[in-house]
């Protein structure tokens, strides 16, 4: 008669059950008793690479411990900032205007702004307030124009600095922002359906919330937000400026040697509103055709003073047709890249 | 946006992934986490030699699979089994994870609880209280009123379970291209 207690299912030896390993593993996390690695075969070697990676997945699935995790991510962004720091000039000290206001969310507004830019010009009613209105209400499936963003500003060590970006926009709902970064280009924009951004390594996130990712990869979401809904430069040029129309200019053409004449409208802010806001924005409109060639947007500084000065548009030719596609993350980096959607339930 | 702070997007996205690939190899928290912080800011020193086509984790983990051999080589008592053999095998294993459905690596790893609830209650309940609730193994043997002995197995068992679990959902034996090429082509 047996001794063995008897067996159910459950102790059923299981396929490719390695006991004897399986208990040097046990040995090893449970105990700390080294695995001796001569007494291993080659299977048995991965079989107990195998348990020490069951072990370590279930560490971290069964006891998610967020403040390790924390203490591990920060302690590595502190020490590249530093790196960084050492070789690159420090990023600039925006006073009174907030971490947000870097000069990519300031492009980013102009992405929508930039989308209403055509100004069915009314000689007739040639004021200000009109060209501006009328800019906003001209929201129109058009064409794709290309414009330059230059982003002037000075850092904290005294120097000026100069960023430039290219921006295609369509009709009142596509865009695409492109801009130049240590690592490669950054783009974000829209197919007027999906929102996405796309750093130059890492996953792409796409969303359907306007400013929603803008907000997770620019941060202090709540006060970016603004500038990146449909609350345009041109609707706070109407709503919080005092508008004034400046002598007519001529503008070099963006595709030809010619000079086009435009419409200058200059909005300064009013003083009730926030410092945040730029406090003179220039508009020059082509006469003729309403569509925009230029805006500035400016921020001056007092002479010890570091941060944003100025954001320009520059329409420049659209090279070549567009595709719809273009506007679409996926005409934008390797097919294989990992995709996060974000949806607002989604945010922490 | 800055270098570093798109940077800091990339390690908070695999800080996870390579966190459960080290502690695969070292025992010690804090020499794992020593190594964590090595690896992330040699790929933050070699960004410009990572090819941006190519997925990200693969090309860290080799950085990490580096570290941990130069680190063992020094403090070989906090290292489990740790060659390059090893090591590409554990990110094959890595790489069969993060092809999992499920934005982060927590997400990714659901198949691994589901696992965990389907087993028989005795390796479950041991299991549960080993990981989840960090219950000292005296104290649970105690409770359970079974031996060190027979806690130990029912441990040892439910991993193997576990493991067995896994290769089925994972399809571990249809392993992907692993480490090597990294380890080789840097």
């Amino acid at each position: 008669m047996s001794t063995t207690p008897p067996t159910t299912s459950d102790d059923e030896p299981l396929p490719g059950e390695r006991p004897q390993i399986d208990a040097a593993v046990a040995d090893f996390v449970d105990r700390g008793i080294p695995i001796d690695e001569a007494s291993l075969d080659h299977a048995g070697r991965l079989r107990a690479a195998d348990g020490l990676l069951v072990h370590s997945l279930l560490e971290q699935s069964l006891r998610t411990d967020v403040v390790a995790r924390e203490r591990r991510i920060v302690r590595v962004c502190a020490a590249v900032e530093k790196l960084a720091a050492e070789v690159a000039v420090p990023p600039p000290v925006i006073p009174r205007r907030r971490r947000w206001l870097t000069p990519l969310v300031v492009a980013a507004s102009l992405v929508i702004a930039a989308a209403f830019l055509r100004v069915p010009f009314n000689p007739s009613r040639q004021t200000s307030l009109a060209a501006v209105t009328a800019t906003l209400k001209a929201a129109e499936a058009g064409t794709d124009r290309k414009y330059l963003v230059t982003t002037e500003l000075r850092t904290a060590a005294g120097e000026d600095k100069s960023i430039q970006a290219d921006l295609w926009v369509h009709g009142n709902s596509r865009y695409v922002l492109r801009q130049d970064g240590a690592l490669g280009d950054f783009l974000m924009g829209s197919d007027g359906v999906e929102y996405w951004v796309t750093p130059s390594i890492g996953p792409i996130f796409v969303g359907k919330t306007p400013g929603l990712l803008e907000q997770l990869v620019l941060g202090d979401a709540r006060l970016a937000t603004p500038f990146l809904q449909l609350t345009s430069i041109l609707d706070r040029m109407a709503q919080r400026y005092e508008l004034s129309l400046l002598p007519e200019e001529d503008l070099p053409a963006a595709e030809s040697s010619a000079k086009i004449r435009c419409t200058h409208v200059l909005a300064r802010r009013r003083g009730d509103v926030d410092p945040l806001n730029p406090e003179t924005i220039e508009l020059w409109t082509a006469r003729q055709s309403g569509i925009a060639q230029r805006m500035i947007l400016s921020w001056p500084l007092a002479d010890d003073d570091s941060g944003l000065r100025a954001v320009t548009l520059n329409l420049r030719p659209v090279e070549s047709s567009i595709s719809e596609e273009w506007y679409g993350h996926r005409a934008h980096h390797a097919p294989d890249r990992d995709i996060i959607e974000r949806t607002p339930e989604a945010q922490p | 946006m800055q270098a570093h702070e798109l940077f800091e997007i990339l390690v908070r996205e695999n800080a996870d992934m390579l966190t459960a690939y080290l502690r695969s190899v070292i025992r010690d928290a804090s020499a794992a986490d020593d190594v964590f912080q090595e690896t992330m800011l040699t790929a933050w020193r070699r960004l410009g030699d990572y090819d941006k086509t190519r997925p990200f984790g693969p090309w860290l983990r080799g950085i990490a699979a580096r570290t941990m051999l130069a680190w063992r080589r020094q403090r070989a008592r906090s290292f489990a089994l740790c060659d390059e053999e090893i090591l590409e095998h554990l990110g094959a294993r890595c790489e069969t994870i993060q092809s999992q459905p499920g934005d982060t690596w927590d997400q990714k790893l659901e198949g691994l609880r589901d696992c965990v609830d389907k087993l028989p209650d005795r390796y479950r309940e041991v299991i549960q209280r080993r990981y989840a609730e960090e219950e000292p193994a005296e104290s649970l043997a105690e409770r359970l009123q079974i031996t060190a002995e027979t806690l130990k197995k029912r441990l040892q068992r439910g991993r193997a379970r576990l493991m067995e679990c896994l290769e089925r959902k994972l399809r571990w034996t249809e392993t992907p291209e692993g480490l090597r090429s990294v380890l080789e082509g840097n």
